[in-house]
């Protein structure tokens, strides 16, 4: 068995992984996030003081200095995650999006490559999420909350 | 030789080196095994050539515990086995490995565990064992396995989850394949319809002789210098408490030992998994292979891959073991049908993302071991049967850490496929239709699910049964600790071994037919060591 701290996760990992950029990009992003300064030029914005909470049992960060999220940079977000990250926010009540954030890395790297390499992390120390049954890592699943979270009804 | 035992007249009296009782796996093996070293052998078969319902319901008992399947259903024990020539291998489902080194370990968290000797002793046995029940050989290991099968294992990286071999051998009844052998045998008579009803004796140190009887009445006696009970993990426990001449507990009884420790191995339908379609999956059905060497060159018989906890794993979690069975096939419409919460298309686009097709799908169907339970026991109820002998009561138990071992089991057989990037389990333990096994036939996974995931209750999910029983005549280097001693002779006894599963001393959660043969083959070279 690789040594757990290996850094490298094959392409196949990653392809499998696979997301396209969205939740790999919220992994690896994560508490990233939290000190970002602004908005790219030209990209869609959402404030996260003004999210609407997608389901009634949740709620969002009205933490006024966090910053604004960036659908552009996040990329097209699949229906199926977000309904996803509502049933993990569910069954978790993990429903603040700062703190979400907050438990994922930092990003330092290539998204696809840290994303993958913390879900196999995740995984190899058991830190897991159960959603109905589904064993998921707990990056994977909170990334998906955080999502369902920063979409509120726009995606 | 083959005697109808209704042919001969009430009264008559064999003699015989060894007489063994009961011609399934391990008594035929052993019959055989004996024959050409000089030493007569009689074989009594309670039924004939084939099934016979006046037979066969001498088997039936009560079940007073655990039921069987995840539908509720009582053991049936006239189901559970089979009596005519060829025993439980008539209907057996062929699969063949070894039990793990740790199975034979003394594990100080279990209550009751160990071997009085090593794997390592039964390893000489194992290639006979092999020819036996008609496998390719002894060697399990993936090295050879992979290029055997012609496809590679599971790529997992994981130190708690390996891949396992099985060897497949089907159909593979032993009175087929073995009756012309015994027919021809000039040193073994093999009496069909002879039903043992007594082990005789008058100090209960040594049997004097067997008495049996047909089912329309006719009365024979077997003598010998040796005895084998080999009728099976119930049956062996049924005539030893049965045969009250000399001790009102049965034979070799002393210690109340008889019978206790009942184990099967735990059926754990756990979920699916929804998987990249890696060309490792087809490993999981299994294939064809050629047997290179032995007798059966030429002849062909089936592999295939299992997940199981390592040894390792087993030792520094203080648990048990569980081996899965990954029953690869395909949803029809690429979802299953249940609707409620996070749903396969969910975890495929996370997987995925972009709305691709689903990857290969698979139940998970898993044995783990449980327990020894000295309260887990075949004991004799008031009702008796066709020949007055009192039938059986099973009181099968299993326990809630058992049922929470293997869901750990399964959780870190679910752990290891997401670390290996390999996919996504859900565990619905107990939670799959039994619609979904007929589906399972034709390669369709439909109705998965009894309820919900959310609403199966993890601490009381439904456990089936493998019908493989175990361990009621276990062995131990102290007779305090079990009923057979290293060589599977009776403790309290000078004349009587026992064959079969009974003598297991932990379950494991390997199949047991490869092992009881292999003991059978190590127990014919003791005899002939110890009579000759």
């Amino acid at each position: 068995m690789p040594d757990s701290q290996e850094p490298t996760v094959s392409r196949r990992g990653v392809l499998k992984l696979g997301s396209g950029a969205a939740l790999a990009v919220v992994i690896a992003g994560g508490a990233g996030w939290l000190d970002r300064r602004g908005s790219a030029d030209g990209q869609a914005s959402i404030d996260i003081a003004d999210l609407t909470p997608s389901t009634s049992s949740t709620s969002t960060s009205t933490t006024t200095t966090s910053p604004p999220v960036v659908i552009g940079e996040i990329g097209e977000v699949d229906a199926a995650i977000i309904t996803l990250g509502r049933r993990v926010i569910e069954v978790t009540g993990e429903n603040d999006l700062a703190t979400l954030l907050a438990t994922l890395p930092v990003d330092d790297g290539d998204p696809l490559e840290r994303a993958a390499i913390q879900v196999r992390d995740d995984f190899r120390a058991g830190n897991t999420i159960v959603v109905d049954g589904w064993v998921l890592a707990a990056s994977e699943a909170r990334a998906a909350a955080a999502l369902a979270l920063i979409c509120g009804d726009e995606c | 030789m083959l005697t109808d035992a209704r042919s001969l007249r009430t009264g008559t009296q064999r003699q015989a080196d060894v007489c063994i009782i009961g011609a399934g796996a391990a008594g035929i093996t052993l019959a055989l095994e004996l024959s050409g070293s000089g030493l007569d052998v009689v074989l009594l078969e309670s039924g004939g050539r084939e099934e016979d319902p006046a037979s066969q319901d001498l088997a039936a008992g009560e079940s007073i515990g655990r039921p069987s399947t995840t539908l509720d259903s009582p053991v049936r024990l006239d189901q559970t086995r089979l009596r005519y020539l060829g025993g439980t291998t008539n209907h057996w489902a062929g699969f063949c490995r070894p039990l793990s080194p740790v199975d034979f370990e003394v594990r100080e968290h279990l209550a009751v565990s160990g071997w009085p000797f090593g794997p390592e002793e039964l390893d000489p046995y194992m290639a006979r064992a092999a020819e036996w029940v008609r496998i390719s050989g002894p060697d399990f290991s993936l090295d050879t396995w992979e290029p055997k099968m012609g496809l590679p294992a599971l790529p997992l990286e994981s130190d708690q989850i390996e891949t396992f071999i099985y060897q497949l051998t089907f159909p593979t009844k032993f009175g087929e394949l073995y009756g012309r052998d015994l027919e021809a045998a000039s040193d073994i008579e093999v009496l069909l319809h002879a039903n043992v009803v007594n082990l005789a004796t008058t100090d209960g140190r040594r049997i004097d002789r067997v008495d049996a009887r047909t089912l329309d009445g006719i009365q024979i006696q077997v003598m010998a210098d040796a005895y084998v009970l080999a009728t099976g993990g119930i049956e062996n426990a049924r005539l030893l408490l049965a045969s009250t001449d000399a001790d009102p507990a049965g034979i070799g009884n002393s210690n109340d030992l008889v019978g206790r420790y009942f184990a099967e191995h735990l059926q754990v339908y756990a979920g699916f998994a929804l998987l990249d379609d890696d060309p490792s999956l087809p490993g999981f059905i299994g294939t064809d292979v050629t047997i290179e060497t032995g007798r059966h060159a030429g002849d062909s018989h089936g592999a295939k891959f299992a997940l199981g906890l390592t040894d390792q794993h087993v030792r520094d979690n203080e648990t048990t073991g569980l081996e899965i069975q990954m029953l690869t096939s395909r949803f029809p419409e690429g979802s299953p049908e249940h609707r409620d919460g996070v749903t396969t298309s969910d975890i495929d686009a996370l997987l995925r993302h972009g709305g691709e097709q689903l990857g290969a799908t698979a139940y998970l169907q898993g044995l783990a071991e449980q327990e020894l339970d000295p309260e887990s026991r075949v004991l004799l109820g008031t009702a008796t049967d066709a020949l007055g002998m009192r039938r059986v009561q099973l009181d099968w138990r299993y326990s809630q850490a058992d049922r929470r071992r293997a869901l750990d089991g399964y959780r870190i057989a679910a752990e290891a496929i997401g670390a290996s990037g390999l996919g996504r389990v859900q565990l619905v333990p107990g939670g799959v239709h039994a619609d979904a096994l007929e589906n399972l036939v034709r390669g369709e996974l439909v109705s998965v699910y009894s309820s919900s995931p959310a609403a199966i209750d993890e601490e009381d999910f439904p456990i089936g049964m493998g019908f493989h029983h175990m361990c009621t005549t276990r062995m131990s280097a102290e007779p305090a600790e079990g009923v057979v001693d290293a060589d599977a002779k009776m403790h309290e006894l000078d004349n009587l071994w026992i064959g079969g599963s009974s003598v297991f001393a932990t379950g494991g959660v390997a199949t047991p037919t490869y092992t009881l043969v292999a003991l059978a083959v190590r127990l014919a070279d003791h005899l002939k060591a110890a009579l000759i």
